[in-house]
């Protein structure tokens, strides 16, 4: 066993932890090994106390510890920095005690202790707290803290602006209240996931609503904080407005679809008169029969007529897509209406029709103005001409404006068409409904196509004995 | 070959009802051809001698893009009535749709799917099919 002096003297290089003292009295002072060698002075170096304080960047700071330790008699500690004999800055922490003997103080004594690596690590991590902050304040994606229950504890400004709050007004609410219910559930697994450390992180596409009421696609990234045993703190997610992406991925969704529909109908079409002219020729081949022969070569030659009318029609539609977007021109509704009405005043007055309108002079849309006309044309005809005739026809056709949309409707109280029928191919090329024989199934498979090329959607209601209502949404553009 | 009572065809393209039907008389296909330009038309027709099989077609043949009443709506209403005489059905449709020729499968009571136009070879092929049936 070491005696204690010994063990002490032992210890303290071991902990690298400088030990001095000085009396007052006598002016006698201690400095152990590690004290010269955090000073960097050659083995036996001892100074006086004012010498000594030169060594200190700042001397006050380290005078300031003194008079506080013979003040207030307890240990004192400053942090400080030195340099060194050869010239080198050092963090060191002082710690000291003053001794009294009947209210004199005659001897000092503490530590010396080097902690510039201490101080290094420590700046490094608020560098590294304070880049994170920098980081998460300014970042271009929405970022966030979110507690284990959901509420946002920190959010940035990318992410208020996204959802449309302020900062305040965001952390007032859940995450949850903001999800899309049909996203909501998988977001929750994920995060039960991650805090059962099944995950390290997980990513999805979901949906949150904008203050505003509307929808938002964004790519959400999400991680989880955990102290130093493993339980765990906060989320920091991670917000990317996808919106744009998706609207462009559903445009071309729908161009894909329009395209392969567009496929279907010439195969279709096409075989349909293909097959029968095959067929003629088959039996003009076999046929002896000079009469008949004569018929069956009318028949073929009818055939080809049609042939050719199929695929003038088929031209209609893909020049309703080639220079859809070229033509557009800020119309008047009302004004373009009421002329149309006006080309349709005979048939209309036939009918004996009242029409009542509801819009405002001033509503106007950006579009093509021969397809407005054809639009107006077909949908106020079609109304006409499947009147109920157990009742005058009254039609009713108004426009709503909104932020992003104008709406205008066509009611009518006619005939109407059985939609759990035909709800499917109500737009569709070729496809009538009345077994009206002068019908083509042209009509409203133009009006779908001129309106979705101008970017616009086309819907209808219909009760079979009550009317049709026919609902386009003109999207509001910028240009 | 002895040829079959009646035979009906649904189908809106004039052109073809006419053609097709006289092929079926070169071939001796049957003694009567019903022809319906639509599945309403054909229902309107079929639902009151339902009970009636001698005046029942034995084969349809049926197009499926058709005005007011499709083929697959005529089959969903037609598969619903209560009939007492085996009616063979053959799809005759331009149609190259996959998912119309998978949708014909699930309908037991449709034997074949012919894509237009019809040989006499086909019609031969179904007059060979009904009578070993």
């Amino acid at each position: 066993m070491q005696t204690k002096l010994e063990l002490y003297q032992l210890v303290t290089p071991l902990a690298g932890l400088g030990i001095w003292e000085r009396n007052l009295k006598t002016g006698e002072a201690y400095w152990n090994s590690i004290i010269r060698q955090i000073l960097e002075v050659e083995e036996g170096y001892l100074s006086s106390l004012e010498d000594t304080l030169l060594f200190y960047k700042n001397p006050q700071l380290v005078r300031d510890l003194i008079n506080r330790a013979t003040q207030t008699r307890n240990p004192e500690s400053v942090e400080t920095e030195l340099i060194t004999a050869k010239g080198n800055i050092k963090h060191v922490k002082i710690r000291m005690q003053a001794d009294y003997e009947s209210n004199t103080c005659v001897r000092m004594y503490g530590t010396l202790e080097n902690i510039t690596h201490e101080i290094s690590l420590r700046q490094q991590a608020e560098e590294l707290q304070q880049r994170f902050f920098q980081a998460f304040t300014y970042a271009p994606i929405g970022m966030a803290l979110v507690s284990l229950t959901g509420q946002w504890m920190k959010v940035n400004h990318s992410l208020c602006n996204l959802l449309g709050y302020s900062e305040e007004e965001l952390l007032q609410q859940t995450f949850q209240v903001l999800t899309h219910p049909d996203d909501l559930e998988t977001d929750l697994l994920q995060m039960q996931q991650l805090l059962a450390n099944e995950i390290l992180t997980y990513s999805m596409e979901k949906r949150y609503f904008h203050k505003k009421g509307y929808i938002i696609w964004a790519l959400l990234n999400v991680s989880v904080v955990r102290d130093d045993a493993g339980k765990p703190l906060y989320f920091v997610s991670q917000v990317k407005d996808i919106t744009e992406s998706r609207k462009l991925l559903e445009t071309v969704k729908q161009q894909n679809n329009r395209l392969l529909n567009f496929a279907h109908i010439v195969s279709h079409n096409l075989r349909s008169h293909t097959g029968n002219i095959q067929m003629l020729t088959d039996m003009i081949i076999g046929e002896k029969d000079p009469v008949e022969k004569e018929e069956l070569t009318w028949m073929l030659h009818k055939n080809a007529g049609n042939l050719l009318e199929t695929l003038s029609h088929l031209n209609e539609v893909v020049k309703i897509h080639d220079n859809g977007l070229s033509n557009r021109q800020n119309i008047y509704l009302l004004e373009e209406l009421n002329r149309v009405l006006n080309i349709l005043s005979g048939s209309i007055m036939a009918a004996e029709a009242v029409v009542n309108i509801d819009i405002h002079k001033n509503t106007s849309l950006l579009f093509d103005p021969a397809y407005l006309e054809s639009i107006l044309i077909n949908l106020v005809t079609n109304a006409v001409r499947y009147r109920d005739p157990n009742r005058p026809l009254v039609l009713a056709i108004s426009a709503t404006e909104a932020v992003d949309r104008t709406v205008l409707q066509i009611a009518d109280n006619g005939l109407g068409i059985d939609l759990r029928l035909h709800a499917h191919k109500l737009f569709g090329m070729y496809k009538t409904f009345h077994g009206n024989e002068d019908a083509r199934g042209m009509g409203l498979f133009m009006v779908k196509n001129q309106v979705e090329a101008m970017g616009g959607r086309i819907s209808a209601e219909s009760e079979p004995g009550t009317g049709t209502t026919f609902t386009i949404e003109f999207t509001k553009i910028k240009i | 070959m002895k040829k079959l009572d009646i035979a009906c065809i649904i189908d809106d393209d004039q052109m073809f009802t006419y053609v097709l039907s006289k092929q079926m008389k070169l071939v001796d296909f049957s003694e009567t051809i019903l022809i319906f330009k639509n599945g309403m038309e054909a229902l309107k027709y079929l639902r009151p001698i339902l009970e009636s099989p001698e005046i029942l077609p034995s084969v349809i043949l049926l197009d499926l893009n058709m005005p007011v009443l499709d083929g697959w709506q005529f089959l969903d209403e037609f598969t619903q009535c209560k009939i007492n005489k085996k009616i063979t059905v053959y799809i005759v449709s331009s149609s190259i749709d996959k998912t119309d020729h998978d949708k014909a499968l699930t309908y037991k009571e449709v034997s074949s799917f012919y894509i237009k136009p019809i040989t006499k070879e086909n019609l031969i092929e179904m007059l060979n099919e009904l009578q070993a049936g």
